[in-house]
């Protein structure tokens, strides 16, 4: 007898994909197109460029975003910032004689939390950006704009510096950070254009089933495919 | 019914009525010199006929290897295009891909035959693939008759990022 695999409900290449993947809060967002199948009962398969994949089941549909304390909250670079090359200011401002800013002392972000975040404030030259690490290993979190519009990142996870903040300015300057305005938020709930991941059929545990631990988060966009459960 | 001094099953020639063979105890054995199975207590597993590794950078599966066969890719090492013969009645196969590599994998189809994926008719000709073969991604094949003496094949995803050729 040939028996045939699960039926594919949905195919295709998501764009702006938002992934929480951390244990207990894991789901997906800005996905409209995926939401008519969070019902309990189908399996999502995720895959970044390079073939790697999370799975899991696609739980309850997003009933409207809701968002964490800013890990920025009470911002002072004076205390707990350290600041290369260049000096701080004061709580909000440093400045620079190169490519560089001011790093939290401490991890502030955790792994595999998706984050929304935004930066206000004025600079003397160059271009500000929140990044997740110093030097070369860190990358971009969210829009370089200085006034606000923000933007999504999942947090890597940690081999070195990566679940620090980073506020780099690409050349010599005095950046003032407007601490209103400016976060840096863990996202607790999808929108309803997400829906939660569960780690069962039916299930109620907000896990994937399974994540590549090289998984490429915050790709432009990603292959899914959805299959009815058994 | 006797089994002969030579080893051969005979049937009585003083026999005129059929004879069945009862509880026989195979213990492996072997069909035209190819083992047929591998024998523990209680149990006669089979051996799939056309288990095939084809990682050349182009391949034609045959008859055989699409009746029943699975199609890997161990040690997958460059580019691979497997073509795919017409599709005919009792066809069926699985690929399923067990080497992980930078490589694209791609089932063809023989010239511009149709295939249907996952309920779908496809373009005529155009290949299914993964840009990056990846362990565990699988396809299977079903010739469905689609008239007096025609098939066509049944594509369905088993897992992974397989895509039709754009």
């Amino acid at each position: 007898m040939i028996l045939l695999p699960q039926k594919v409900a949905y195919r295709g290449t998501i764009s702006g994909l938002r992934i929480s993947s951390v244990d207990g809060t894991a789901f997906m967002d800005n996905c409209a197109a995926l939401v008519p199948y969070a019902d309990g009962s189908h399996l999502v398969e995720i895959y970044d460029a390079s073939g790697r994949m999370l799975r899991g089941y696609l739980g309850a549909p997003g009933t409207g975003e809701t968002l964490g304390v800013s890990v920025l909250a009470g911002l002072n670079f004076s205390s707990g910032w350290i600041v290369s090359p260049g000096s701080i200011i004061d709580a909000d401002s440093y400045s620079t004689t190169a490519t560089g800013g001011v790093q939290s002392i401490a991890d502030l972000l955790v792994a595999l939390t998706l984050y929304k975040g935004a930066l206000v404030g004025a600079t003397s030259a160059g271009t500000v950006t929140i990044r997740d690490a110093l030097g070369g290993t860190g990358y971009a979190l969210f829009a370089s704009d200085l006034i606000g519009t923000p933007g999504y990142s999942t947090a890597r996870v940690k081999t070195s510096n990566e679940l620090r903040i980073y506020i780099r300015n690409s050349q010599a300057a005095t950046t003032d950070v407007t601490a209103a305005g400016t976060y840096v938020t863990p996202v607790l709930t999808p929108s309803t254009d997400g829906c939660t991941i569960v780690s069962a059929k039916g299930g109620t545990t907000e896990n994937f089933a399974y994540k590549d631990a090289s998984f490429t988060y915050n790709a432009a966009s990603y292959y899914c495919l959805i299959k009815r459960a058994r | 019914m006797a089994i002969r001094t030579d080893g051969n099953i005979r049937k009585d020639p003083n026999s005129s009525t059929n004879q069945d063979i009862n509880t026989p105890d195979i213990d492996g054995g072997t069909i035209d010199s190819a083992t047929i199975g591998a024998t523990t207590a209680g149990t006669l597993r089979s051996l799939l006929d056309e288990d095939a590794e084809i990682v050349t950078a182009n391949a034609t599966l045959t008859a055989n290897q699409c009746s029943g066969g699975l199609i890997s890719n161990y040690n997958q090492s460059l580019d691979c295009t497997v073509t795919v013969p017409t599709a005919f009645a009792g066809g069926n196969f699985i690929v399923a891909l067990s080497t992980a590599v930078a490589n694209y994998y791609r089932l063809d189809p023989t010239g511009t035959e149709v295939w249907v994926w996952d309920g779908v008719a496809q373009a005529g000709g155009k290949y299914i693939g993964i840009a990056n073969a990846t362990v565990g991604a699988a396809l299977q094949f079903i010739a469905v008759q689609t008239g007096a003496s025609a098939w066509t094949w049944h594509v369905y995803t088993v897992s992974g990022a397989w895509q039709i050729e754009g």
